[in-house]
């Protein structure tokens, strides 16, 4: 008899092992659900300052990476336009918080202003208007 | 029960389970959440931790443990609403530099397992390019055609072309005229020449063969190069010859609400000039990839000036050839949802309306949001006026149906310079795999969403697993039965600096409480113990078929056990004989819930079904649930 409750456990173990071992850990909802009819799917709160925010640190971050592993500028530059397509950006270098992001990033590096100027001028040319959101970016830092 | 039948979360969303004496300054913290066992993905339960803006979680898909985020909000949306499980948060305490050290550690193994995976697909690209070369040039396959079964993003607005159409775009028109104006008459011409020679003299690099490490430089690679290329020769094409939008690319929904008043005519005005000043600096951009938002800027130039012209809004048709379809047919109750989702749709449409009327310049961002909500309602109206299926949008916000290039040039390489290229191409890419498979294979027991989490937990600080313990208070062993994550939230309360306790009642648990508090608690049990009479469930497309709830009833779930059993069977069997008319879902579905029924008979609930839709209202109070970090 107590053989057959120590069983029990054993069982509810094995199950649980063969339940997970067949799902474990997937996406609970790897297909589409039809609630996703109301949201982008990259619209990642319904706050969408929130959204911002979460984007900002995104080109932040990627710029900061980049400078510090170097690379192909034209790979960062697709790199780029890849975040910002999320966002419903396809010509980055006129959006305002691309450009801030980007100018954030490179205070992140530690780029000093001069090198930061050069890059941003380097990337987005010399004429742009957007120069002046990557210098807000970079004075704002982090 | 109407979907959008309002429902006292706040009353209920929140259960402060435990509070423990701790430090009065308030915040920062960090979340450690685990989600309860249902049936369907990560059915024995799932972990996750909540970081700065993120929920960092690991999901093992197709055999590889990978690091997602999500909001809050999103997560909460996924696993408590949709999937109907509970999740309860341990609320650790930790200083602004833990947390900082913690974001910036998730936020970079994120980053480099993007890059890993942009790798790999980068190197297939490659592979199929150079294949796909090789065939030509041994003469098994044509250029025009090979060039033909390219998809190329944002064509598919103007490409193919229908037959005998020789109309052009206004807009597009008045666009190349300023373009001829100002770099003169051959310069579209020209630059489209220039990068057909470009491309005949693309030559592969050798491929990338190294590991993906944080200090890896980026690299570009030739079918990347090459693909940039034809973008922007069919860019150029289509503005030199000022192609219209393809009529089934675009749509104008009717009904006075979509007519376009005189101050959005005059907004519009406004942001199409300047769009049209953006497009020509874009033509002296640098990117390599200014094929793209070329197109779409054009798409979107024609769709302003149409929408002007005529007086009503004229939407580019934001939605891919790969994105997912629900067939509604699946759902019960669509009506209801659909209801909801139309008044959603509708709130979420003049919202962005008015947010883009309130800009000043042209906001790309406020306009693709604004587009991008057009579609969403026009797709439920549709539904609502017929249609079979529901389409989602599976990528970003930017409109980039593909098509092929209607003209172009592939590089020329000679057979010998295939067959070196080739080789090397295909061990990167094979090697690419085996190194994702060693880095990220999901393990039952060794490495799963539980292990990986506490692992990182303890990769995070310079001094590893004594730092961790030093910062956040304790550790857990997440091997053997700490592997489980109710086991590991017990742990964690039990060990870590927890303040307090959060649970998230699963959607159902919080439309049973608010029944609740209206009828009588007996009457409430008895009606919403089963599926046949609940008010609070209907069965979820995903749901396998059962009779009772296996949640709350204690001693009694072997019997409940039974009775689901005998349900799965029956499905199992009515799979079996339909086989050849269903298909085989309806016989996994009975399989599954056979297995889950099993699970119950030995004091396991893993059958709560789930939901179909969830409304905005609902996100964002599960998500006020659990309220901020700080």
């Amino acid at each position: 008899m107590r053989t057959r409750f120590a069983v029990v456990p054993l069982v509810g173990v094995g199950l649980s092992l063969v339940l997970a071992g067949s799902t474990g850990c997937s996406l609970s909802y790897s297909s589409k659900s039809i609630s996703d009819t109301a949201s982008s799917p990259f619209e990642w709160s319904s706050d969408s300052s929130g959204d911002t925010v979460a984007y900002h640190q995104d080109v932040r971050d990627y710029t900061y990476a980049y400078v510090r592993s170097g690379g192909d500028r034209s790979a960062f530059q697709r790199g780029i336009g890849n975040l910002a397509e999320q966002r419903g950006v396809s010509n980055w270098e006129e959006d305002e918080s691309t450009c801030a992001g980007i100018g954030a990033g490179l205070r992140k590096a530690a780029l000093d202003e001069g090198q930061a100027r050069e890059f941003a001028r380097d990337l987005l040319g010399d004429g742009s208007d957007r120069l002046r959101d990557v210098q807000r970016g970079y004075e704002a830092g982090l | 029960m109407a979907p959008t039948a309002a429902i006292p979360w706040l009353a209920l969303a929140c259960l402060v389970v435990a509070t423990a004496p701790g430090r009065a300054a308030p915040g920062p913290f960090i979340d450690y959440l685990t989600v309860e066992a249902n049936e369907g993905g990560s059915s024995g339960g799932h972990a996750a931790l909540r970081v700065g803006e993120w929920v960092h979680h690991f999901q093992n898909r197709d055999g590889l443990l990978l690091l997602a985020r999500q909001t809050p909000e999103r997560f909460l949306a996924t696993y408590a609403l949709l999937g109907n499980r509970t999740v309860r948060a341990s609320r650790i305490s930790v200083t602004a530099q833990t947390a900082a050290l913690l974001e910036a550690h998730f936020g970079e193994r994120y980053r480099v397992q993007q890059r890993q995976l942009d790798r790999r697909d980068s190197l297939r690209e490659e592979r199929e390019l150079l294949e796909m070369l090789s065939e030509i040039e041994r003469g098994r396959i044509r250029e025009p055609d090979a060039l033909a079964s390219l998809r190329l993003r944002g064509a598919g607005a103007f490409l193919p072309r229908s037959a005998g159409d020789a109309s052009q775009d206004p807009a597009l028109a008045a666009l190349r005229r300023r373009v001829v104006a100002k770099r003169g008459a051959d310069f579209l011409e020209e630059s489209i020449r220039t990068l057909l020679r470009e491309i005949a003299a693309l030559r592969p690099d050798p491929p990338d063969d190294s590991g993906v490490e944080p200090a890896t430089p980026l690299r570009d690679s030739f079918a990347r190069r090459l693909r940039d290329r034809l973008q922007l020769v069919v860019a150029l094409r289509v503005l030199n010859e000022a192609l219209p939008l393809r009529a089934d690319g675009r749509f104008s929904p009717a009904g006075p609400a979509w007519r376009v008043g005189r101050r959005e005519s005059r907004r519009l005005r406004t942001g199409s000039r300047e769009l049209g000043d953006q497009l020509m600096r874009l033509l002296d951009s640098k990117r390599p990839d200014r094929g793209l938002p070329l197109l779409v800027g054009m798409a979107r130039l024609a769709a302003l000036d149409a929408t002007i012209r005529g007086g009503r809004w004229v939407w580019l048709d934001s939605f891919d050839e790969n994105d997912e379809r629900i067939e509604l047919a699946r759902i019960e109750n669509a009506d209801a949802i659909l209801s909801g989702l139309a008044d959603e749709t509708r709130g979420s449409l003049d919202d962005r309306h008015t947010r883009f009327l309130a800009g000043e310049r042209w906001d790309e961002a406020a306009y693709a949001e604004l587009e991008a909500a057009a579609n969403r309602h026009a797709e439920v109206q549709r539904a609502q006026a017929g249609a079979s299926h529901l389409r989602v949008q599976r990528f970003g916000r930017v409109p980039t149906r593909s098509a092929a290039p209607s003209d172009g040039a592939l590089p020329r390489l000679e057979g010998a310079a295939l067959a070196a290229a080739l080789g090397p191409a295909r061990a990167a890419e094979r090697n690419a795999e085996q190194r994702l498979r060693k880095a990220y294979r999901y393990h039952l027991i060794r490495r799963n969403c539980v292990s990986e989490i506490f692992a990182s937990l303890n990769a995070a600080f310079p001094g590893g697993r004594a730092e961790s313990v030093e910062r956040l208070g304790g550790s857990h062993q997440a091997w053997g039965l700490g592997v489980i994550p109710f086991v590991s939230h017990r742990s964690v309360n039990r060990r870590y600096r927890v303040e307090r306790v959060i649970e998230i009642p699963s959607a159902r648990e919080a439309r049973i409480a608010a029944l609740v508090e209206r009828e009588s608690h007996l009457a409430v049990w008895l009606r919403e113990s089963n599926t046949l009479t609940a008010t609070t469930y209907e069965r979820g497309s995903r749901d396998s078929q059962f009779v009772l709830f296996g949640d709350g009833v204690g001693p009694a779930r072997p019997l409940v056990g039974a009775v689901n059993l005998a349900a799965a069977v029956v499905e199992t069997g009515v799979g079996l004989v339909a086989l050849p008319v269903r298909g085989t879902g309806t016989f996994r579905s009975g399989l599954r819930g056979t297995l889950s029924s099993l699970a119950e008979l030995v004091f396991l609930n893993v059958r709560k079904g789930s939901y179909d839709y969830v409304s905005i209202e609902q996100r964002r109070r599960v998500a006020a649930a659990l309220g901020p970090l700080h």
